[in-house]
């Protein structure tokens, strides 16, 4: 069900004893990022959990380079 | 002179050598799964199931009474008791190990959130009739009142 208690769902239907039940973790398995060295240097990156992703654009390069440099 | 494209291609290997990127694929991410125990065969197992109840696994498919599944943070390991003993297996059901080797009724256990410790209902056979609760590591030492 879920954490206010509404949508119940029956989960197992047998005539035994089914008991202590244990969810497994949801795990984030890593993040993903690619980019393209195109004219633009865009750099898309995101959460890889399937629930949330964001997008990261470099829109000036050059400038960002120069600092770090 | 280094180029433009050069430097960002050496920002991203540094990024990629300082383990903060790792490129996995969205098909890799398990969906969640639930453990449970069952007397479906006529004695008490461990089974596993997908979320919506299908796929329903028999993990440990043997004579003892095999109950109180409780899956480890990192979902790799399920710990469960088993004849009044502490065990975990890899969450296929490989690699079952007993970690309380003692004459106590061991029984419950749960994952500590960082995955090192077991906490689990212990009853001694002293005269004290009463339950208490300790910790162990994950690998059944260190067991702590």
């Amino acid at each position: 069900m879920a954490i206010d208690g509404t949508d119940v769902r029956r989960i197992t239907n047998t005539t035994f004893n089914e008991s202590s039940p244990s969810w497994s973790p949801f795990l984030t398995q890593g993040i993903s990022v690619k980019y393209t060295m195109d004219e633009n240097y865009t750099v898309e990156s995101g959460l890889n959990d399937g629930k949330q992703s964001f997008t990261l654009k470099i829109a000036n390069p050059e400038q960002r380079i120069l600092e770090n440099s | 002179m280094v180029s433009l494209a050069t430097k960002v291609k050496s920002l991203f290997a540094s990024l990629v050598i300082a383990g903060t990127i790792s490129n996995v694929s969205a098909n890799d991410i398990n969906d969640t799964k639930i453990a449970f125990s069952s007397n479906r065969d006529g004695n008490y197992e461990i089974y596993v199931m997908d979320s919506d109840g299908t796929n329903q696994q028999n993990l440990t498919n043997n004579l003892n009474y095999n109950a109180e599944p409780s899956w480890s943070p990192n979902g790799k390991q399920i710990a469960f008791s088993s004849n009044y003993a502490i065990y975990v297996m890899d969450s296929d059901g490989t690699n079952q190990q007993n970690l309380t080797n003692n004459q106590s009724g061991n029984l419950i256990p749960s994952w500590s959130p960082d995955g090192r410790r077991i906490a689990f209902r212990l009853y001694k056979n002293d005269g004290s009739r009463n339950y208490e609760i300790y910790t162990m590591r994950s690998d059944g030492t260190d067991i702590s009142r």
